[in-house]
């Protein structure tokens, strides 16, 4: 049973929807801006990848919603197909953002001894709303596996259509900008004062997060149209580091494991793989880990490779849904992106492509990683044209 | 086929007077003697019931882990946000940590030295089953031989603030946390055979699935209304702990207790959505 990947869909700093997105992309475009923290103590700034359309807290869940709508209209899915698909969400905030709003709100109002801070739980929330507002089926998954999330809820997207539960599988990453997250890793240390992503370089000092969503349709080939047979999910694989919470080990040992896992349940060698699109967070140790592992399992001749979070920030849960779509728009469009803003020398023994190049049929590893060890592989095909 | 080798649930009756949680620690110290340091209930709850369930077992290391929660780490989330938008300061790392869905895995994949596919799913009322499904696709289409299946969600305190959240009545007296838990294999000849878990969008679906299996008990974890009554008519049916005001990953205590009763059965759940789940244990 083939997995098709059809209508991707994203929005994030680069623009308000693919198109504009990858055409930002391939020119080179970026948009950093600073967060100010002035409710701190000590305030601060802090670099950030805000959305395109600065959306509001407000709108937050209708504008999910006419998001998932579009891609459901697009892929022309009528009432007993949307019957037939899953959702699955990947985030590592959810709405986290909001509850924060109605905490500040609530301190106002009520005093620090009465406020409730978090006061809105439930990690499987979105989904069911979504899932009941588009008429969709009764699996509808929430993933919470950090970075990984939406990557991980690719994977089991196509598993599920594997086994036959279900004709589509609506598979959202998202990730919405929240004092949380941005000061968690401001804390961690993790973030880059430069307000750059430069990963595998020499100058490399860290990540810059950002907000987006991004989301696919994944389809049975029995029920993907021949116009939209283009992209194939082949498989994947997800595996466990607990070496350290927050860091791969630099070995690489376990991301080599699950990457050669993920070309195996593809049914491809290592000389299958054209391209890559690294997990690059230009983070010390993460970087080190990915480049042992690529130069393990591809014995020193690694493929070509691109980064994404250069242009986009790393958008933690959305990041594997967000990034896929961006390649698929990418590959749209017959231009791979290349990583043109690197300074200094390429060290770790890997270079990410410097100039765009050509795109051509041919398969792609998708590398996905997480703090708490866990990490994805996805492997896509494309065949160049649909059929 | 998939067999259930063992099963272990751990419920905690938390009382609105109650300030002090249950020591969790102890048990983690039967399979675990050394103290593990900085993990807070959530992520205990995980590692307690987790290595009560594998008890001592050397599962292979590829093993699958299904970690469903409804709520997350609320407590700690809670103080991060205090931390934040109270005293205006910076999060503290590691409570930053454990604020992410899969940190409580990490603690509990590194004592049982696991590599392999691990999980954090949630579904609303259905947050075990789901992670239960998830399991048994893999185990099904042959990714994995083993796989540890775990429900947890704490009570955070005060317990005022987590009336509010869950928007219970504020004279509610009690709340439960809980950890349950299934090792799974798959095998041949399972004396504990489980079926994958089956999902109905209407009442319709699940009565006709339903009469495939007439003479089976039913468990249910929740209150039937009138039209669910009327549809249950011709089946012996019970409903699991009728009394709980809300029931989180619960529905894994359900399963759980099932479990125990040596009868061919049937475990049923219903979400918000008023979708069902049932899960066939043979």
């Amino acid at each position: 049973m083939l997995t098709y990947i059809r209508q991707p869909s994203a929005q994030c700093s680069l623009g308000d929807n693919l198109e504009a997105c990858v055409s930002n992309l391939l020119q080179g475009g970026l948009s950093v801006s600073q967060q100010a923290f002035n409710n701190l103590q000590e305030p601060l700034q802090i670099p950030y990848f805000a959305s395109a359309s600065g959306l509001q807290p407000e709108g937050f869940y209708q504008h999910l919603n006419r998001f998932l709508k579009d891609i459901l209209e697009r892929a022309q899915l009528d009432t007993p197909a949307r019957a037939r698909t899953a959702l699955l969400i990947g985030s590592s905030s959810f709405d986290v953002h909001i509850s924060e709003q109605h905490y500040r709100a609530d301190l106002q109002d009520r005093g620090p001894e009465s406020a409730v801070p978090m006061p809105i739980i439930g990690y499987g929330k979105l989904a069911a709303r979504l899932a009941r507002e588009l008429g969709l089926s009764p699996h509808h998954y929430t993933y919470s596996t950090a970075c990984t999330s939406s990557a991980n809820a690719l994977l089991y997207g196509r598993r599920l259509l594997q086994a036959g539960l279900v004709d589509h599988a609506l598979v959202l990453g998202c990730e919405q900008g929240n004092q949380t997250s941005q000061l968690g890793f401001y804390g961690l240390g993790l973030v880059s004062p430069a307000g750059e992503i430069h990963p595998f370089d020499t100058s490399r000092d860290g990540l810059v997060l950002g907000e987006g969503l991004g989301a696919l349709l994944l389809s049975h080939s029995q029920h993907t149209p021949a116009h939209e047979r283009r992209w194939q999910l082949l498989g994947g694989a997800i595996g466990t580091d607990n070496h350290s919470l927050t860091a791969a080990h630099t070995s690489g040992e376990e991301l080599t494991r699950v990457i050669r896992h993920a070309l195996s349940d593809s049914g491809i060698n290592t000389q299958d793989i054209d391209f890559i699109k690294a997990h690059g967070t230009a983070s010390l140790k993460n970087d080190e880990a990915e480049a042992a592992a690529l130069l393990r399992v591809f014995n020193g001749q690694v493929p070509p490779m691109f980064a994404l979070k250069p242009y986009c920030g790393h958008t933690l849960g959305a990041s594997g849904a967000l990034e896929l779509a961006l390649t698929l728009g990418a590959l749209k469009q017959g231009t791979l992106p290349a990583n043109t803003r690197l300074r200094g020398e390429a060290q770790l023994g890997i270079e990410l492509l410097q100039h765009t190049i050509a795109a051509r049929p041919a398969h792609y590893l998708l590398n996905c990683f997480a703090f708490g060890g866990n990490n994805n592989a996805l492997v896509i095909s494309d065949s160049g044209q649909s059929q | 086929m998939i067999n259930i080798t063992s099963c272990y649930s751990l419920v905690n009756t938390i009382t609105a007077e109650q300030t002090q949680l249950p020591d969790l620690q102890a048990i983690i110290a039967q399979w675990h003697p050394v103290r593990i340091r900085r993990i807070d209930r959530y992520i205990q709850l995980c590692v307690a019931g987790g290595l009560s369930c594998v008890g001592g077992r050397k599962l292979p290391s590829n093993s699958g882990v299904y970690l469903a929660s409804r709520y997350g780490a609320v407590t700690t989330s809670a103080k991060t946000a205090v931390q934040i938008e109270r005293d205006g300061q910076l999060p503290k790392p590691l409570h930053f940590i454990n604020t992410l869905g899969n940190s409580a895995g990490f603690y509990l994949t590194q004592l049982l030295q696991l590599t392999g596919n691990a999980l954090v799913i949630s579904q609303e009322q259905c947050s075990f089953e789901a992670a239960l499904l998830h399991a048994c696709l893999d185990l099904n289409s042959g990714q994995i031989t083993t796989a540890l299946v775990g429900g947890y969600d704490e009570v955070a305190l005060p317990f005022a603030h987590q009336l509010e959240r869950l928007q219970l009545p504020a004279d509610t007296q009690t709340l439960h946390e809980g950890s349950h838990w299934l090792l799974l294999e798959r095998s041949e000849h399972a004396e504990q055979p489980l079926m994958m878990p089956q999902y109905f969008s209407h009442l319709t679906g699940l009565q006709q699935w339903l009469n495939d299996y007439p003479a089976l008990p039913l468990q249910l974890c929740f209150t039937p209304n009138p039209h669910e009554q009327k549809a249950l008519a011709g089946h012996r049916w019970n409903v699991y702990s009728p009394n709980r005001p809300e029931a989180d990953s619960y529905s894994g205590a359900a399963l759980t207790a099932l479990l125990a009763s040596a009868e061919r059965s049937v475990h049923l759940n219903r979400n918000n959505n008023g979708h069902y789940c049932a899960v066939l244990l043979n």
